[in-house]
């Protein structure tokens, strides 16, 4: 295929709605705030968009999500794909739109994620109510898995214990990620928890607790908000209004889906997607200033950091005491307060994104990461089935 | 004021695993084992990911086994399991080296730790369904 568009892809606008319980208001107009809020800040309008990666508002069962977004906007498009790592999609999604950039099938893509309240009434979907939410979420397992009464939160718990077991990792080393989350998001406007203040490693192991060895503040929020990202050439990037901030690298990794047939239940990286997006990007780990971390629970964050290479397979707990996520640490993680503190609304992945662009562009005020160049990227979806590892630089190495 | 308790979720049975579910109303755990290379496989699944044979025959577990890892569950998912928390979900490895997911019962939830030693016992809820949970070996 001739390659029609030199250059490296890079993130030229973006924008987050406030986040929270939103009473009142819909998806769709969630969604649509964050389209027009994304293209504003590139200087670009719905006109110039002729590329879409993820569904947009509406039923989430229909059979062309490309055309809700084609019919809000009146603008046809040319491209459109899907990423399918569950909460991490619309951060996988880059790289779907990098492709289409590269190839030339299509200029600027959008990226954007919306929860609120249901649009349709029959429709059910990513609405802000807990309790439907963590159901419809327990019965995501196969037919030898949830008829026991499990939870998303069991997955994620009983990878906890094997850590523990596996490695020694402890509570308290758990707790180190929720607290560095959470003092992030007191430096962050619209994050959910900032309000509460920051929390220590006591506050998180005296929460109640939910599966063990998982209690209340290790588990990600559950809430309402929107955000959305705009991918495009690197020439046309360079024309634009901000500082482009470029993807570098990329990989994923599908290891199982139901766990009786998962090898490990400690570790799922099993194609190396980091080593694979730091070789793209011409970088090693000491390069990279900052991560953003699929934190649906702390366990995560540890397993992640270890698949990632930032440490060995199971020096995750001691890897992260002491502060070393927090600004400052050696590793700033999830500096907008995560899943866990900052929002988990519907396909949270693009928060995460959008962060990064935030730090690398140094716009990101009180929480922002001292010369900030290089993040990395750790998605993942489901009970983590599915991941992804992004590299984004505001330089070219 | 009582709130009714709805009926838990039943396994949805496919083409692929409704011979393992007539198996258990018969007092038998079938696992499959791979005719050519003889790797052990659960949950029935129609090819072998050792060597991508189709061909298997079904035996039965002996249905001994330990913990593999845990989890005690405080907070129902769903409605259903309300009454029963706390209560201990568990992934076994059985003896013929396949995991299987289940609850505990007839013990503590927080007694439950990985390598314990578990035996299978047999649940059925309905006379067409015979399901199975551990108890401590």
């Amino acid at each position: 295929m001739a390659i029609t568009a030199s250059g490296t892809p890079a993130v030229v606008g973006t924008y987050v709605t406030e986040q929270g319980p939103l009473e009142g208001r819909t998806t769709s107009s969630i969604y649509v705030e964050s389209v027009l809020g994304a293209l504003a800040d590139a200087g670009l309008s719905p006109g110039d968009v002729d590329g879409l990666v993820g569904a947009g508002p509406g039923n989430p069962a229909l059979w062309n999500p490309h055309g809700v977004y084609v019919d809000l906007f009146g603008t046809p498009l040319r491209f459109y794909a899907e990423a399918k790592v569950g909460a991490g999609s619309p951060g996988a999604a880059i790289a779907l739109a990098a492709s289409a950039i590269r190839e030339g099938r299509a200029e600027v893509v959008l990226v954007a994620n919306a929860a609120g309240a249901p649009d349709m009434a029959h429709a059910g979907g990513l609405g802000a109510d807990r309790d439907s939410a963590v159901a419809r979420m327990s019965m995501l397992g196969s037919e030898f898995e949830y008829p026991w009464g499990t939870t998303r939160i069991a997955d994620y718990a009983m990878y906890a214990q094997r850590h523990m077991y596996e490695y020694g990792t402890k509570p308290e080393q758990l707790a180190e990620v929720a607290v560095a989350a959470r003092y992030h998001a007191t430096l962050t406007p619209e994050a959910v928890m900032g309000p509460r203040g920051p929390i220590t490693i006591d506050d998180v192991l005296a929460s109640r607790m939910i599966a063990s060895p998982l209690h209340l503040l290790d588990c990600c929020l559950i809430n309402n908000g929107g955000g959305a990202y705009v991918v495009t050439s690197e020439a046309r990037a360079r024309s634009l209004r901000h500082d482009p901030v470029f993807l570098l690298g990329f990989g994923e990794n599908y290891p199982f889906n139901d766990r009786h047939y998962a090898r490990s239940l400690s570790g799922f990286d099993t194609h190396n997607s980091a080593g694979q997006a730091l070789s793209q990007a011409n970088l090693t780990h000491d390069d990279i200033d900052l991560a953003g971390v699929s934190d649906h629970f702390t366990i995560n964050v540890l397993i992640e950091l270890e698949d990632a290479g930032f440490c060995k397979k199971g020096e995750g707990g001691s890897f992260v005491e002491g502060g070393a996520l927090q600004i400052g640490g050696r590793l700033p993680t999830n500096t907008d307060g995560g899943y866990l503190s900052h929002s988990h609304a519907g396909g949270c992945g693009v928060f995460t994104v959008i962060e990064a662009v935030t730090q690398l562009r140094r716009e990101a005020g009180a929480r922002q990461v001292q010369d900030a160049t290089f993040a990395m990227l750790r998605g993942t979806g489901g009970a983590m089935q599915a991941s992804y590892t992004a590299v984004l630089g505001r330089d070219i190495p | 004021m009582t709130t009714a308790i709805p009926d838990k979720p039943l396994p949805f049975r496919t083409s692929w695993t409704q011979s393992f579910w007539d198996g258990t109303k018969r007092g038998e755990f079938l696992i499959q084992r791979c005719s050519n290379c003889d790797t052990p496989r659960f949950p029935p699944k129609p090819v072998c990911s050792n060597c991508w044979s189709t061909d298997c025959r079904e035996v039965p577990a002996a249905g001994t086994g330990t913990v593999y890892t845990f989890t005690v569950q405080y907070r129902a998912g769903v409605p259903a399991f309300a009454n029963d928390v706390p209560y201990a979900i568990v992934l076994v490895e059985l003896d013929e080296g396949v995991r299987v997911m289940s609850d505990m019962v007839n013990c503590d939830a927080e007694q439950v730790h990985i390598g314990m030693p578990v035996k299978l016992v047999w649940d059925p809820p309905s006379e067409d369904l015979t399901m199975y949970k551990f108890e401590p070996a």
